[in-house]
C-alpha cells in the first residue's frame, strides 16, 4: 500500500509504503466510516489536497473529510483518517507536518 | 521561374522581372537556402515606411521545384532578416541582374522599365537604406497558427518585447497519459516532458531551495530569461510565465492565456484558468495562491528552452 501526500505543485509530491500491519488498520479505519451520498468534494487548488492511498484493490482519495475511490463514498466528518495517514510521515518530511496539520484543523 | 519584386516606390509600379532561366533559379534558390536562417526575413515583416523597403522574392507556380528552408514567397535586403548585411548582400547581387530579365514583359515595365538607371537607381537607394538602416519597429508576421497571438509589450515597460499568447486547452494536459506526469513547469513553459520537470534539472542546475533567488537562478540555467530582456522572433512561440513560491515548501509558475487570463496545473492536479477561491486568474501577483505567498517575477521562455 503507497500514500501519496498532494501538496506540491513543482516538486514531485512526497510518496512513502505503509507496511502490512499500517496497511490493516488503514483497511480497519474505513471499514468503520459510514457511506455517503454526496458528491466528492470539489478538485482542490494550491496547497494540500488530501492523501492517496493506492493498493491492488483501489486508488482512494481522502480529504476534506471524505473518502471516494473505493466501492463508495465514505464519510469522515472527523477527519480521523487525514490525521492517521499524516502520522505515518516519513522522517524525511517532517517540515511538512505542521503545515498539513494546520490545513486539516484549519 | 521565379519572380523577383523590388519594393521601394510608392506611386509607380515597383520594379519586377522574372528569372526565367530555370537552372539560374534553381542555383539561385539553393545558394539562399544554404544560408535562409541568417538571411531570409518574410515579406512585410521589415522596414515598412517611404523609399527603399526589402526584394520579394516568390514562386510562379504552386508546383516549382522549391528549397525546404525557403518559403513560397520571403524576402532579401531586409533589415527583417535575423543578418541585415548578410541579407543585402544576397539581394544587391540580385538585383544587379535586373536588366538581363527585360526580355519577359510584366504589366509595369511601361512605368518601370528594367534598364540601366532603374537598376542604379535601386542599388544606390539600397547602399544608404544599409549604410543608416532605419529605426522600425512593427509586430513580426509569423506562419500562421489559430492558436497563438503575438502580444506587443507597452506596458508597465515599452521595452520593444514581444511574446505568444495560446488558446487555453486544458484538454490536452488533462488527460490520464498527460496529467499525473506534468507539473506547473511543464504547463507553463507548455511542454510536456512526462518527467514532472524542475527548473535547471535539464542543465544540472536544480535546486532544492525554495526561495525566489534560487528557483529563478535555475529556470535561468535553463534558457528563461526575466521579462523585458526581449527574445528575437527567431525564438518563437515566446511565453510568458509567472513564478511563485512557497517559502521554504515548493514553487508554482503560472503562463498567461490567449483572452487575458492565466493557466496553471498544480502538480499532478488538472490544468486550470481559477485559482485557490475559483475566480478567473487575471492577475497571478494577486490572485489566490494559497501558501505560495512570494511573488518572484515574470520571464520569457522561447523555443530554445529545454527542460526536464
Amino acid at each position: 500500500m503507497i500514500v501519496e501526500l498532494g501538496i506540491f505543485s513543482g516538486r514531485p509530491d512526497p510518496r512513502w509504503p505503509l507496511d502490512p500491519g499500517a496497511a490493516a488498520e488503514f483497511r480497519a479505519l474505513l471499514a468503520g466510516l459510514a457511506r455517503e451520498d454526496a458528491n466528492p468534494p470539489p478538485a482542490p487548488g494550491l496547497g494540500y489536497r488530501g492523501f492517496t492511498v493506492t493498493d491492488s484493490e483501489a486508488v482512494r482519495q481522502v480529504f476534506n473529510g471524505r473518502i471516494t475511490g473505493g466501492d463508495a463514498t465514505l464519510a469522515d466528518p472527523g477527519r480521523t483518517v487525514e490525521r492517521w495517514l499524516l502520522g505515518t510521515l516519513p522522517p524525511e518530511f517532517e517540515p511538512l507536518r505542521p503545515v498539513v496539520s494546520a490545513a486539516i484543523d484549519g | 521561374m521565379l519572380r523577383v519584386d523590388v519594393d521601394i516606390f510608392s506611386g509607380r509600379p515597383n520594379p519586377a522581372w522574372v528569372v526565367t532561366d530555370e537552372d539560374a533559379a534553381g542555383a539561385l534558390l539553393e545558394e539562399i537556402a544554404a544560408v535562409a536562417e541568417e538571411a531570409v526575413g518574410l515579406s512585410g515583416a521589415g522596414y515598412g515606411g517611404l523609399g527603399y523597403r526589402e526584394v520579394v522574392i516568390s514562386s510562379m507556380s504552386d508546383d516549382e521545384s522549391w528549397p525546404e528552408p525557403l518559403p513560397r514567397t520571403f524576402t532579401l535586403g531586409t533589415i527583417g532578416a535575423p543578418d541585415p548585411g548578410r541579407s543585402a548582400e544576397l539581394a544587391r547581387r540580385i538585383v544587379a541582374d535586373m536588366p538581363r530579365y527585360r526580355a519577359f514583359k510584366l504589366p509595369g515595365h511601361a512605368e518601370t522599365p528594367l534598364d540601366d538607371a532603374t537598376r542604379d537607381l535601386v542599388l544606390e537607394q539600397m547602399d544608404r537604406f544599409f549604410q543608416d538602416p532605419p529605426e522600425w519597429f512593427r509586430p513580426p508576421l509569423f506562419p500562421s497558427n489559430s492558436l497563438r497571438t503575438t502580444i506587443s509589450e507597452d506596458e508597465p515597460i515599452d521595452a520593444g518585447c514581444f511574446y505568444e499568447v495560446s488558446e487555453f486547452n486544458p484538454d490536452f494536459w488533462n488527460r490520464p497519459e498527460v496529467q499525473p506526469y506534468n507539473n506547473c513547469y511543464n504547463y507553463a513553459r507548455n511542454y510536456r516532458t512526462d518527467t514532472f520537470a524542475q527548473p535547471g534539472r535539464a542543465h544540472g542546475a536544480q535546486t532544492d531551495v525554495m526561495a525566489c533567488a534560487d528557483v529563478s537562478r535555475a529556470a535561468l540555467a535553463d534558457g528563461l530569461v526575466r521579462r523585458f530582456d526581449c527574445l528575437p522572433d527567431s525564438e518563437y512561440p515566446r511565453r510568458l510565465m509567472a513564478l511563485v513560491i512557497w517559502p521554504g515548501v515548493d514553487y508554482h509558475w503560472y503562463r498567461e492565456q490567449r483572452g487575458d487570463f492565466w493557466g496553471h496545473k498544480p502538480g499532478s492536479t488538472a490544468a486550470r484558468n481559477y485559482d485557490n477561491r475559483g475566480a478567473l486568474i487575471t492577475n497571478p501577483e494577486t490572485c489566490d495562491r494559497g501558501g505560495y505567498t512570494d511573488f518572484c517575477g515574470y520571464f520569457y521562455a522561447g523555443k530554445s528552452v529545454v527542460i526536464n
